[in-house]
């Protein structure tokens, strides 16, 4: 049987004149919620779709400025297509079936729109608008939608009984739980689908991850390449000279001179946060310069090797374990650099971990891009400014008009912890395991 | 901290002026900007001071018998006229305030505690200043209440430009033998201002965690509201380093977060008693009720920690009560301290976060490296706490039972205040990221079992686990704070309430 995977797709469309109809639209979309709470448009809720998360973002430019407003929508989707072309149009083509309407409602204010298009030829039409990401990561890698309610239920299952087991060895509380699950899993729906006398997922790999977490620097070293250090080394003497020259982004400048403009759009920002466990990050910041998009380039190729071959397997992204779904992205014709984030918990607690956990990483992401607070040979420094990093990503950053999550309770830490709480019920622990299978139980 | 720094900090941020058992808090607005701040200009010289800090308990300066601070919300300093740079110097949340929509969302002020429901603070009936007033020594004297009050009366009239909105009263502090409503132990893990003389050298923070113009646990400087220096040509406040065009406003202040927080004392313990019966490793009765209420708190209800004492009440030696760390007292799963339970999440110590049960992924609790590095971690979120309680306690004596079982009707709760430097960071980040969050530490479905059961955001919990072989559960906890007002202040110095003032 084919390995459910997940695949992520971006759209980016120019949209024609102001648009006034395109953000009712939105908004539209926005307010149509999944009963229940948490940030759940019901447009992309059609378990069929198999989305994790989604969003619509409206960059919204001023007329006279460079840059031309743009409708963006994105998508982390389950798929069992190995291709990832394929995937990605397999799911558009779903989506233009199930959420047709919907979906023009919106992209009628974009360019090349056809009104009347068949689905199939909607679907074409948002394939050819797909902008392929820099660098992508993934922090639960391998689990569909069903697999992760399923753990979480599991888990559920698990805690009750146990609240109310009485106190015995392990070994023997163990195996009581095994076999209180393999009975309820024959009349608990949400069980459905697990057999414990299978074989447990072969994925995640647990040994990868435990390498992996070991490796610390060596993964960084071990994934280098030799095109990039020697891009790298041919551009040391224009690195030390942009690091040296390069205005870095000045809050109290900035701040001082704040609008009413400027403090109605972080409201707007502020309103779209904090309506799950998840929010969405949508980041944009022009690059410095043209001259300089190589090396960004080459950077992003790293962080994407690394992503792929080290912090999918591991579940965090630099440092930051609090991240479902990342990526980078170019648009404006390599102008402007996209970021795109779902991550647990609140903006400042993720950009908190930004400072203290993976500062060198994300230095190497946006060291290229305008203002951003100082680096030294692209990596070290930068995020590490706190107050100004901060300030730096909140300015650029643009508010999300619709954010979908299919588990707007369900934290990337409980989800792996669900996991792990999974398969060792599958195989019964050594004795040392067992202590350590426990505790996940919390 | 230099004696100049002393000489110019408000003493409430020093210490909660713990020895004085009377205090009322003043909150008004400001009517008429020429009276307000001829008032400021008279009184401002009265205000306490931090010099008491700087030499020995037994010599002087003292602390005045009747001792008061201010402070200033936003529109407060710019109904005072303060330079238009100073005030867009400020904190973003201190310049939308406590209760602007997004914010009271995160900060779990939902149904009860919306702010549109609260008695002061409420965004139609914006608040400008506080005017904290503390008095008496020792046990409580009636008389002690009385000159509060007529030192309020006197200052904050329409004559000094001054509407009053609401004197929040506090119960004497020698009557609350330093214990919260639901019978614990309260007040003890505060951490020390650095620098700061004749402090423990225990848990200290760097003092740019709570005064801005001082260096932060990033050894920077905070982000401070300045002036032009063509506004201050006397120089009354600080030079700014390396910019000779700018003086510093906010340098030796702070700001102070203010929460009116209502405790339903009988609903907690009703509580207790209903779930003591469902958890099969609860000691019978009383017993019981106590095992379980020190679960869902951290510690007993004498204050000793359940990571040092986890099946009884230890002696509650005060140096103990917060020297300790989770590791060290096998405790690094929440085996003995619940992993949810309110001290654990408001002041995680050395857990390591994420995910405390996965070492592999958060760091092996016994290397001592890894907790220096998470104690260095939570203190980039810590807040210097100086609240206090008001309305009566339910029972003098704190008995358990008596305080489950009397009826009364009779408001009560807690003034929470507390100073911090950067809102966003440290007080707000504590709110919403540890307190608030059903998925602290790898948890799933429990929000803070005191102060953040059933709220509406990130989503609706109310479970409590109490980590284990094998674990238990307790659910349905029940909302037993609310909040009834709040604002955010901002504490300035001296010098910048003589640049406020300047005629």
């Amino acid at each position: 049987m084919a390995i459910v995977r997940q695949e992520t797709l971006t759209v980016v469309a120019r949209v024609v004149g102001a648009p006034i109809g395109l953000r009712s639209a939105l908004q539209v979309i926005a307010a149509d919620k999944v009963p229940g709470g948490g940030a759940r448009p019901r447009v992309f809720a059609d378990p069929k779709l198999g989305i994790h998360f989604a969003r619509l973002v409206l960059l919204e430019e001023p007329g006279e400025g460079p840059y031309a407003t743009s409708l963006i929508f994105e998508s982390n989707f389950d798929t069992a297509i190995e291709d990832a072309h394929l995937a990605r149009f397999e799911h558009l083509k779903s989506l233009s079936a199930a959420i047709y309407e919907p979906l023009c409602s919106l992209f009628q204010y974009c360019e090349a729109f056809e009104p009347g298009a068949s689905e199939n030829e909607l679907a074409l039409y948002l394939a050819g608008l797909q902008v392929a990401a820099s660098a992508a990561y993934q922090g639960h890698i391998e689990r569909d939608l069903a697999r992760i309610r399923l753990e979480q239920h599991l888990r559920d299952v698990l805690l009750d009984f146990f609240s109310q087991a009485p106190k015995a060895p392990l070994r023997q509380l163990y195996h009581a739980a095994r076999e209180h699950v393999r009975l309820r899993c024959e009349s608990d729906p949400g069980l459905a689908g697990l057999d414990l006398d299978q074989p447990r997922p072969p994925v995640p790999d647990a040994l990868a991850r435990s390498r992996g977490l070991q490796a610390g620097i060596f993964a960084w070293i071990k994934n280098l390449s030799s095109d990039l250090v020697a891009y790298v080394l041919s551009q040391l003497w224009n690195i030390r000279r942009w690091q040296r020259l390069d205005p870095e982004y000045d809050q109290r400048v900035r701040q001082e001179a704040w609008t009413a403009a400027d403090r109605r759009r972080f409201v707007e920002i502020a309103e779209t946060e904090d309506h799950a466990l998840q929010n969405a990050l949508t980041h944009v910041v022009p690059l410095k310069g043209v001259e300089r998009l190589a090396l960004l380039l080459f950077s992003h190729g790293y962080i994407d090797t690394m992503a792929k071959n080290h912090f999918d397997d591991i579940g965090q992204l630099g440092g930051i374990p609090t991240i479902h779904f990342a990526k980078w992205l170019l648009i404006d014709d390599n102008a402007r650099l996209v970021f795109f984030s779902n991550y647990d918990s609140s903006w400042e607690s993720y950009l908190g971990d930004f400072v203290d956990r993976a500062a060198i990483g994300l230095n190497l992401a946006w060291t290229l891009t305008k203002e951003y607070p100082t680096t030294r040979y692209l990596t070290r420094l930068g995020a590490s400014d706190e107050e100004r990093f901060k300030a730096w990503s909140r300015a650029y950053q643009r508010p999300t008009q619709v954010f979908y999550t299919a588990y707007p309770e369900l934290g990337i830490a409980a989800l792996n912890n669900n996991t792990w709480i999974r398969c060792g019920l599958h195989h019964p622990p050594g004795a040392a395991e067992l202590r350590a299978w426990f505790r996940r139980l919390t | 901290m230099t004696p100049d720094d002393l000489r110019d900090i408000q003493g409430l941020i020093l210490s909660g002026y713990g020895k004085k058992p009377a205090a009322r808090y003043a909150i008004f607005q400001i009517v008429n900007r020429e009276a307000a701040r001829s008032w400021l200009r008279q009184v401002r010289s009265g205000i306490q001071y931090g010099s008491y800090r700087g030499t020995r308990r037994r010599e002087p300066p003292f602390l005045d018998d009747l001792c008061f601070n201010v402070a200033f919300t936003y529109q407060g300093f710019r109904e005072l006229g303060l330079h238009e740079t100073a005030l867009s110097g400020f904190a973003l949340p201190y310049q939308e305030g406590m209760c602007e929509a997004s914010r009271a969302r995160r900060l779990g002020d939902d149904g009860d505690s919306d702010p549109k429901s609260w008695r002061w603070g409420r965004p139609e009936e914006p608040v400008h200043g506080l005017l904290a007033v503390f008095a008496g020594e020792g046990d409580a004297d009636p008389e002690d209440w009385v000159r509060i009050q007529t030192f309020i009366d006197a200052q904050l009239c329409r004559a000094h430009g001054i509407h009053v909105i609401t004197v929040l009263d506090t119960v004497a502090s020698n009557l609350t033998r330093r214990k919260e409503h639901f019978g614990f132990r309260d007040g003890i893990a505060n951490p020390r201002i650095g620098g700061l003389p004749r402090n423990r050298t225990d848990d200290l923070i760097a003092s740019g965690e709570v005064l801005l113009g001082q260096a932060n646990e990033y050894d920077k400087l905070p982000f401070s509201p300045e002036v032009p220096a063509s506004d201050d040509p006397t120089g009354i406040l600080p030079a700014v380093d390396g910019r000779a065009e700018r003086h510093d406003f906010g340098k030796n202040g702070s700001y102070l977060v203010f929460r009116q927080l209502s405790q339903d004392v009988q609903g907690f313990w009703n509580y207790i008693e209903e779930m003591r019966k469902t958890v099969p490793d609860a000691p019978p009765g009383r017993a019981g009720r106590e095992w379980l209420a020190a679960k869902l708190v951290g510690r007993w209800p004498n204050g000793t920690p359940l990571s040092r004492y986890p099946d009884a009440p230890g002696p509650p030696v005060e140096k103990e009560l917060d020297s300790f760390v989770y590791g060290l007292n096998r405790d690094s799963f929440g085996d003995r301290c619940p992993i949810g339970s309110h001290i654990r999440r408001s002041n995680p110590r050395d857990t390591a976060l994420p995910v405390p049960h996965d070492p592999e992924l958060s760091g092996d609790p016994q290397n001592e490296s890894v907790r220096a590095e998470r104690l260095d971690l939570t203190n980039r979120h810590r807040i210097l706490r100086r609240g206090r309680a008001y309305g009566p306690p339910v029972d003098e004596d704190y008995d358990i039972d008596e305080l489950r079982t009397r009826a009364c009707a009779e408001e009560r709760g807690l003034h929470f205040l507390c100073f911090n430097a950067n809102l966003s960071r440290q007080f707000e980040f504590v709110q919403s990221n540890w307190v608030q969050n059903p998925s602290f530490a790898g948890l799933s479905s429990d929000p803070d079992p005191l102060l953040a059961a059933d709220r509406e955001l990130p989503y609706r919990a109310s479970d409590f686990t109490i980590q284990g072989c094998p674990v238990r559960r307790v659910r349905k906890l029940p909302r037993v704070v609310e909040t009834r007002g709040g604002a955010y202040f901002f504490m300035p110095s001296r010098r910048a309430l003589e640049y406020l003032t300047k005629e």
